[in-house]
């Protein structure tokens, strides 16, 4: 402040004099026009300087300094720049060369090592630099190190399931000889998930954990792997494949995305590289908090259910306990307990089901077809506990006891958690890709792309539908329907998601239902039953329009068959 | 008669078989058969093979695609009077993929390649590969069903 005030002090005559020097100039230019007499001595300020031109000189000064100044800071700046750009271009194009040199200083010194080993050391040298992947010449990948193996797909599937298969498919059927890896961290190949939890429960065959065959509903046997192992090209060989082919690469997870180099990077460190990307990485399912935290006895307990390993668990877990409990009263919760409680006649097996809503299906289903399937599912042989949340979980006396919010305690062997599913949005954070944070999930738009050669399908898609709005499905048909899509996408169709999925549950083998849309119990329904003839039989029907045609009893009135007509009005229309 | 109940926001209605047999009052939109979005059926509106047709099954994109793809192109743009006579050199080829690989294409599904090659060129997507129900479409085995009924 003091400064200021000093150098206002020392400018401000200055100031003065030079405006005082302006006016004199203008009125020696005779600009003003009017009565300035041209006589009048020019007018000094009290406390001006005397001499004009001692302040002319000051001035001049002052200006003429700091114009100086001015440009000299100007070039030391500049060269300093251009001192520290030089720098560095030199310290990159030293690293490129240390490195370089390294490459080849390697092979010579370990010469008398196996070839392969030479070509692994002088991989790792380079990478042990940690240097930023944009700035040097990137080391050749460690694929090469493993000959066999690609390092380069032109179509990349993450995910190796319904998903990726019905693309994998529709890109082989539009791209001739199109080279196709699918990348997934499951041991098998890729299979249907349905008849996990309904058909392969109800095979009279034995061996069906291993076989894993089951009835189809026009009676034809079939697996549930899409296709048998000869359909697929091994990885090896892909590349040099004359007519291209699908290849499986199972038991590796990809861990890192990059998106502007188009690689991805598995987790045994084999970097991929690829022209077209689909993220199929579908989800794992979700797990109750209160047995996470319950201990490694209850954890060990408990199973979640989505893959070939969890049924295989799940029925040897049902041949060898005396109780299970299945905690979720939506499609596999359901289903599971269906499942179960047919076993249960045969072994002797006591099934519990528990649920927070009011009756089995309760989001889905009306309130009147609630309690009817939850009737259907108490015929099965299930317990079934309505409005139950679950306190805690402990492992008490060899059982593990079940503490519900209201008080009730539910003593079992064995949980079967069936309490949604959590979309696998792991590659999010690397690839840079957007979460949607509504439902989970990549958020792609209507065409199901996430970038301009990145698609995302199946239950890991939080996609734009054009009738329905934005969601996020987790059916099987939604998973044939948006994988073939994006495989027609991902071969230049350009098709938005139009063909509306359907999805189907089936509570034992008797009783199914089919739908399409949104189908939601808080959006009001309408209901239309057909009355039976006599003609109508379950069987007849079946076998007449392929439908499936069930009896029910309806709080003893007489019997109905019912042709499934779920529409929720405000929902589909 | 039928009757309506009404259970807080859910309606339900029993339908008698007279009042269903009545023709529908309800007025349908036609589909645009051209319509790019929709999904196509066989053959394409521009007369070209849909490859990707779930009808197909995997033979468009299995270890055989090429062959069959080759044979089917050509049957269908045959313009001899019997269709396909020009095309068996094609249609060897393929026979000899499909013996190589016995666990997909099994013996008794031969016959789609003259299944196939029997159909109109106009072709409804009749189930060709009746035999190779293990093929045909997996990914709907019950949206087949929803879908024919």
């Amino acid at each position: 402040m003091l400064t200021c005030r000093a150098v206002w002090k020392k400018l401000a005559p200055l100031a003065r004099a030079s405006s005082t020097v302006c006016r004199q100039n203008v009125r020696r230019a005779g600009w003003n026009n009017a009565r300035t007499p041209l006589c009048v001595p020019v007018a000094h300020m009290s406390t001006g300087p005397v001499g004009g031109g001692g302040d002319n000189l000051k001035y001049a000064l002052l200006v003429g300094a700091a114009f100086v100044s001015g440009i000299t800071y100007a070039v030391i700046t500049l060269k300093g720049d251009q001192k520290r750009h030089v720098e560095r271009m030199t310290e990159i194009s030293s690293r490129k060369q240390k490195s370089a040199s390294q490459i080849q200083t390697e092979p010579p010194v370990t010469v008398m090592e196996a070839p392969l080993e030479t070509i692994l050391e002088a991989a790792a040298a380079p990478d042990a630099e940690a240097v930023a992947p944009s700035e040097t010449a990137e080391p050749p990948p460690a694929a090469d190190s493993k000959p066999s193996l690609p390092s380069h797909a032109p179509y990349l599937l993450i995910g190796g399931g319904t998903a990726s298969f019905a693309a994998a498919r529709s890109i082989r059927a539009r791209d001739p000889g199109a080279k196709v890896l699918i990348v997934t961290d499951e041991p098998d190949l890729p299979y249907m998930r349905p008849p996990l939890s309904k058909e392969l429960w109800f095979s009279d065959d034995p061996s069906v954990t291993e076989t894993l065959r089951f009835k189809q509903w026009n009676g034809k046997e079939r697996s549930i792997y899409f296709q048998p192992p000869s359909f697929y090209v091994d990885a090896e060989e892909l590349s040099g494949a004359e007519n291209g082919g699908v290849a499986v690469l199972t038991g590796r997870k990809v861990v890192h995305m990059d998106v502007r180099g188009n690689k991805v990077k598995l987790d045994d460190d084999m970097e991929i590289s690829y022209d077209k990307c689909l993220i199929a990485t579908g989800g794992v399912p979700r797990n109750l908090q209160v047995i996470e935290r319950a201990g490694e006895e209850v954890i060990k307990r408990t199973t979640v259910f989505r893959k070939i390993d969890d049924f295989k668990s799940l029925d040897k877990v049902s041949r060898n306990t005396q109780s299970i409990t299945i905690i979720g009263g939506g499609f596999l919760g359901s289903e599971l307990a269906c499942a179960l409680g047919r076993r249960s006649t045969e072994t002797g097996l006591e099934v519990i089901q528990m649920f927070p809503e009011k009756g089995n299906m309760g989001k889905v289903l009306p309130e009147y077809l609630s309690n009817w399937t939850t009737e259907k599912v108490k015929k099965e042989g299930v317990k079934v506990i309505r409005e139950a949340v679950v306190k805690s979980v402990s492992f008490k006396d060899d059982k593990l006891e079940i503490k519900l919010k209201d008080g009730r305690v539910v003593r079992t062997d064995h949980i079967v958690a069936a309490v949604g599913l959590e979309p696998n949005v792991d590659l999010a954070k690397s690839a840079g890709l957007e979460v949607d944070s509504d439902f989970g999930g990549y958020r792609v738009n209507a065409e199901l792309q996430a970038r301009s050669n990145i698609w995302v399908a199946g239950d890991a898609s939080c996609f734009y539908d054009i009738r329905l709005g934005r969601r996020r499905v987790e059916h099987h048909d939604h998973a044939v329907v948006s994988g073939r899509l994006a495989g027609e996408n991902m071969t230049g169709a350009n098709k938005p998601y139009w063909h509306q999925s359907m999805f189907w549950s089936d509570l034992g083998p008797d009783v199914g239902y089919e739908a399409i849309g949104i189908v939601d119990s808080s959006l009001p329904t309408v209901g239309v039953f057909a009355k039976a003839t006599a003609k109508d039989t379950p069987k007849a029907a079946t076998e007449e329009s392929g439908r499936r045609a069930q009896c029910f009893n309806i709080l003893d009135d007489p019997i109905f068959c019912f042709f499934f007509l779920l529409v929720c009005c405000i929902g589909f229309v | 008669m039928s009757s309506v109940r009404q259970e807080g926001k859910d309606k339900i209605i029993f339908v008698t078989k007279e009042d269903h047999e009545t023709p529908s009052s309800a007025e349908l939109v036609e589909e645009d058969p051209n319509d790019p979005y929709e999904e196509q059926g066989l053959i394409l509106p521009s007369g070209e093979i849909n490859w990707n047709c779930p009808c197909l099954g995997g033979m468009a994109s299995g270890p055989c695609g090429t062959e069959f793809k080759d044979a089917f192109s050509c049957f269908h743009y045959s313009k001899e009077e019997v269709k396909g006579s020009d095309c068996l050199e094609q249609f060897r080829t393929m026979q000899e993929c499909l013996q190589r690989y016995p666990e997909l294409y099994p013996k008794e599904d031969d016959a789609p390649s003259s299944q196939a090659s029997e159909e109109s060129a106009s072709a409804e997507p009749s189930d060709p590969a009746a035999g190779s129900e293990k093929d045909s479409d997996p990914t709907l085995p019950n949206t087949e069903s929803s879908a024919e009924s």
